[in-house]
């Protein structure tokens, strides 16, 4: 497998309470990698030790990106974490994300200007440019953070529960912007959702994330709760962890 | 005018200007990363840093920036390890440092501070000396916010965001609290100790409720400075208070007034849009 990420054997802990355990996965190159398991199980936790925003307490997570330096991360994280009274543009915000690679003291030019302008286009937020943040709707928003993300021009796309908080038009639409990213900028994208329906749509590996990981290649195993066999009309409850790994299947109306 | 003939109106005025620009620009972060509280515990820390100094002979400014900038950086650290909360941490600070400024201005025999024009601001007090040190650590502090505006900007924004594209968030969070600490000192002449907060959050905060771009947020922060200060530096000097109280009472004043009008405006969009619904209906 050509993978962009190894994480390998990756502890975290909040206090004496242990949230990851032993995190083993790859992540292929160039395809959508799924993340998905119950509130608290450990999720975010481990975007953002991928992110570099948490060390883990033991274990390494290593990357191998191709366009030589840098980290070459773009991060969205969930509900994000701005100050929405803070005077700023649309077309600011979405140039912060070329901060990292300008590093400290260097100022953004007309490069990334363009480069931002680019990221807007391709999220359908340009009309918006000229607006502050919190003039925009749920999904408008999430598509500006993501065009943040694409401004730091990564190989590698981290999106935290980026359909939470918005109506399911505006979801919809995300994916297939997702699908979109994947194909024609090549990237790899790691996405935190708890829409089991998108999975089987757009990823390629699943990971359910319960304190412990459990990564699945689809279609291959069939007993991933995000199967095609499981989707449908069913919906699925997963439980991890304590419990040893499987799916609750429950059928309508019993 | 006959008051600008007067040696010391000038030397006032000429202060009044700088600080009109260095404590807006510094008020613009203040405000957007709920710095305020930390602002009062630095002037506070500034005062203990002044008698330290005066008690150990050196010079008090110096010994100021020092010691509030120190008492800054312990405050961010013992707030970030999350024992202590930040208002705990600066409020035992504050009170602390207070009493140790008391406590050494008490101990020196040859009393000589101005104790009343430190606290509240004494235009009288202003020498051509305060005029050279704040004309020049005011423009060192205006280049250093220059030069790390965009991490700044980010620190205010999206700190974690800052953090996932690997820029130095905690220390140059450190670095802007050093910076509000000598701003809180080189503005301790005019405006006082106890009030000096005052122009570190009201100019931002006065011209955040009308513009929502931080270019326009930071110009019209300083217009509305200048226009505070200059003309509580009169008003101190027709009336004879402490110029620290003019100015502050005229910012509020003007925030006041400009919350009024910013209310008034928002009842009348919300009017039309309900009188519009209405004739749709």
């Amino acid at each position: 497998m050509d993978s962009i990420l190894s994480v390998k054997d990756v502890s975290f802990y909040y206090g004496d309470l242990k949230i990851l355990d032993s995190v083993n996965a790859e992540v292929e190159r160039g395809h959508v990698f799924g993340i998905v398991g119950p509130n608290g199980g450990g999720k975010s936790t481990l975007l953002k030790i991928i992110a570099g925003l948490l060390k883990p307490a033991g274990g390494s997570v290593s990357f191998d990106f191709r366009n030589g330096v840098g980290r070459s991360i773009g991060y969205m994280p969930q509900h994000a974490s701005v100050n929405w009274k803070f005077p700023i543009k649309v077309l600011d915000v979405i140039m912060m994300g070329s901060y990292g690679e300008l590093g400290l003291v260097r100022r953004p030019g007309r490069r990334e200007r363009e480069v931002a302008r680019r990221a807007a286009e391709r999220m359908g937020v340009e009309k918006f440019m000229g607006r502050h943040i919190s003039e925009l709707s749920g999904g408008q928003q999430q598509r500006v953070f993501i065009a943040r993300a694409l401004a730091s021009e990564p190989e590698l796309l981290l999106l935290d529960e980026p359909a939470s908080n918005i109506d399911s038009e505006s979801q919809d639409m995300l994916y297939e912007l997702i699908e979109q990213l994947r194909d024609e900028l090549g990237l790899t994208i790691m996405i935190v959702t708890h829409d089991l329906m998108v999975i089987p749509k757009i990823c390629k590996q699943v990971a359910c994330v319960n304190r412990q990981v459990y990564v699945h290649d689809r279609p291959d195993n069939i007993t991933c709760p995000v199967s095609d066999e499981y989707l449908g009309d069913h919906k699925e409850i997963f439980l991890h962890g304590e419990i040893p790994h499987r799916v609750v299947r429950r059928k309508d109306g019993g | 005018m006959e008051i600008l003939q007067y040696t010391f109106m000038q030397r006032a005025l000429v202060v009044g200007l700088l600080i009109s620009v260095l404590c807006p620009v510094i008020s613009f972060f203040v405000v957007n990363r709920n710095l305020g509280f930390i602002g009062v515990g630095i002037a506070h820390a500034a005062f203990g840093g002044m008698a330290l100094g005066s008690f150990l002979g050196v010079d008090p400014v110096s010994a100021s920036v020092i010691f509030s900038g120190a008492s800054a950086l312990g405050i961010a650290r013992v707030s970030r390890s999350k024992r202590v909360s930040e208002d705990t941490a600066i409020g035992m600070l504050f009170s602390a440092a207070m009493a140790l400024g008391v406590v050494l201005i008490g101990l020196k025999k040859d009393y000589t501070i101005d104790l009343f024009g430190y606290l509240f601001g004494n235009i009288l007090a202003v020498t051509r000396g305060d005029i050279i040190t704040i004309a020049v650590m005011g423009t060192v502090v205006l280049i250093v916010v220059s030069v790390f505006f965009k991490e700044f900007l980010l620190l205010c924004f999206d700190e974690e965001y800052g953090q996932t594209l690997g820029l130095p968030m905690v220390p140059l969070y450190y670095l802007l609290l050093v910076l509000i600490a000598i701003t809180v000192v080189l503005a301790m002449k005019v405006i006082g100790i106890v009030l000096v907060s005052a122009l570190l959050i009201l100019p931002a905060a006065t011209a955040q409720m009308w513009f929502r771009d931080y270019r326009a947020v930071i110009i019209v922060s300083i217009v509305i400075s200048l226009c505070t200060v200059v003309s509580g530096l009169f008003a101190s000097y027709y009336l004879n208070i402490a110029s620290g109280a003019s100015i502050v009472l005229i910012g509020t004043a003007l925030f006041l007034v400009s919350g009024f009008f910013k209310i008034r405006r928002r009842r009348k969009i919300e009017t039309s849009l309900e009188t519009g619904k209405r004739a749709a209906s």
